[in-house]
């Protein structure tokens, strides 16, 4: 009766600050005096602190979400059934009319989403990315130690920890690879409808969601590019790339083809290191503003047919426009990405 | 669940029991990956470590024999898959060596295993406490925060912080004393 009252009376509030190491000295002497005057006391203290021991436990394990990864697991455990499953729906829908399709195209892609968003759901505890969005990103080092530079509003997705026979990664947007070499484990890039698969080399891919191409351009090495969605009556649905060469998927007409690169400046975004062998100023134009992210304004339409031939190594874009400037005795004006390029005469 | 409950749980699932096997995945997956990321210091990693693990024992549940417990199996197989992935990664862990030259395959004395009815209890009586309690006991015991710290971050003066964490604590030791009681006789006779 009397540990009871012990108890119940106890200042739970001073025990707690105790437990936490929230005590002043005064109420760490005054603590230590109740846990020596009897067993019980003592003893409760340690049940307490047990208890709390439990609760952190709790914290920590629930960390780790066992539903979503019993749903990763289950799915490895019977690849076999899943697949028997899609066999027995293909038939049906062969058997069943036409106005039934949309209704079960319904319920084909409701099941494609559920399993893309539970796929996307576990991806945090096994897929990385990095992202590029007003500043290139440069020679971002991969689990295997192969270097990617990203251009900017790009993104790469990759695992974690590469399987064992492929190293396989997911770019929207532009990016150059260097990969590093492996016979044994070869790395392959998703990009939009193209997958790229190489074994060692370096190379450029451009697949921004809004442009109506993917570009792969090879630096050194082979590259095969293939076309994903087969099924279509186009031919080609891959080619191999040498150095020097490009391969270019249209998503209109799912045609892939392959030509060689006349664009010196295709990696010039990563480089800076621009070659303009006279070309239009039009199209002068639109490569600074890709490779420096700025805009460029040209008051004048004849101004865009005027040609230019010049090389430019890792130069500031100021430094550049001013020789435009000069080689065709332009007016220059705008600062902070925003510039103007017009006709010096008119403004006379 | 005790070691009778895992043996018989574990003859199901060499049965081709899946619903066993969920059964057993749920009571360990939480336990094993904060054992694994407590030595491999990558939650992420550790997650991966113990779902592969578990692929693998479903693919070869009919040849597996567990000599003592489901539950010393489990964690030795984790331990060992840990020890693999640092070695294979090269990654430098002082006490990698301590696990190396440990002959006993025993789970380490202060390595607790949570049971899912326990957890389960422990879960409810936080959620019983009311709103503001709780949020000061989690900010406290999950994030670790100082008393000040939870003042500070809450707007309430310390005072009310010392007094609610001593009422919540008092709460949860009433609600939980049965329980707790009975499982700390159950591991001084399970280390023995």
């Amino acid at each position: 009766m009397e540990e009871m009252k012990n108890i119940e009376n106890f200042d739970w509030e001073l025990l707690a600050k105790y437990i936490n190491n929230e005590v002043n000295s005064r109420e760490k002497l005054e603590v230590e005096s109740w846990l020596n005057a009897s067993v019980k006391n003592r003893e409760e203290l340690e049940k307490t602190r047990q208890m709390l021991k439990k609760v952190d436990v709790l914290f920590k394990n629930k960390k780790f979400v066992s539903d979503v990864a019993w749903k990763n697991v289950h799915s490895k455990i019977h690849p076999v059934q899943s697949e028997i499953f899609q066999h027995k729906k293909t038939r049906k829908e062969v058997i069943l009319r036409f106005y039934k399709y949309a209704a079960i195209l319904l319920v084909a892609l409701l099941l494609g989403s559920v399993v893309y968003i539970s796929f996307r759901n576990q991806m945090p505890a096994l897929f990385q990315t990095v992202s590029a969005k007003n500043q290139v990103v440069n020679d971002y080092i991969l689990p295997d130690g192969s270097v990617v530079t990203l251009n900017r509003n790009s993104t790469l997705l990759f695992p974690k920890h590469f399987k064992k026979d492929v190293r396989e990664v997911t770019i929207t947007g532009e990016a150059f690879f260097d990969v590093k070499p492996n016979a044994n484990k070869p790395f392959i890039i998703n990009a939009g409808d193209v997958q790229v698969k190489v074994l060692g080399t370096s190379f450029n891919v451009c697949a921004y969601p809004e442009t109506e191409t993917v570009e792969v351009v090879v630096k050194t090495g082979k590259v095969q590019v293939t076309r994903k969605n087969t099924g279509t009556e186009v031919e080609n649905r891959q080619v191999f790339l040498l150095p020097g060469e490009k391969g270019t998927l249209f998503s209109e007409s799912h045609a892939l083809e392959k030509s060689v690169n006349t664009d010196p400046n295709i990696i010039s975004w990563k480089t800076h290191d621009l070659v303009f062998n006279e070309i239009p100023l039009s199209e002068v134009i639109q490569c600074l503003e890709k490779v420096y992210n700025i805009n460029i304004q040209v008051k004048e339409p004849e101004l865009n047919d005027l040609v230019l031939t010049a090389h430019f190594d890792k130069k500031p874009v100021d430094f550049i426009l001013n020789v435009v400037r000069l080689t065709f005795n332009l007016q220059l004006s705008g600062e902070n990405e925003q510039f103007t390029l017009s006709s010096r005469k008119k403004n006379q | 669940m005790n070691q009778s409950d895992d043996k018989a749980l574990f003859k199901k699932i060499t049965d081709g029991d899946v619903k066993a096997f969920e059964a057993l995945f749920h009571a360990y997956y939480g336990n094993l990956c904060r054992f694994a990321s407590g030595i491999i210091s990558d939650n992420e990693m550790a997650e991966e470590i113990v779902q592969n693990l578990f692929v693998k024992l479903w693919e070869k549940r009919t040849q597996i024999e567990v000599e003592t417990s489901v539950k010393n199996y489990l964690y030795r197989a984790v331990k060992n898959q840990c020890i693999n992935f640092i070695k294979h990664n090269n990654i430098k862990i002082d006490h990698l060596q301590n696990i190396q030259t440990e002959k006993a395959v025993q789970i380490q004395p202060d390595e607790i295993f949570l049971e899912l009815e326990l957890a389960k209890k422990i879960e409810q009586s936080i959620q019983s406490l009311p709103v503001k309690r709780r949020e000061i006991f989690i900010l406290s015991r999950e994030e670790g925060l100082k008393y000040t710290e939870i003042a500070q971050k809450l707007n309430i003066s310390l005072k009310t912080v010392e007094a609610q964490m001593g009422l919540a604590i008092k709460t949860l030791r009433e609600k939980l004393k049965n329980h707790i009681s009975f499982l700390i006789l159950f591991l001084c006779f399970h280390k023995n």
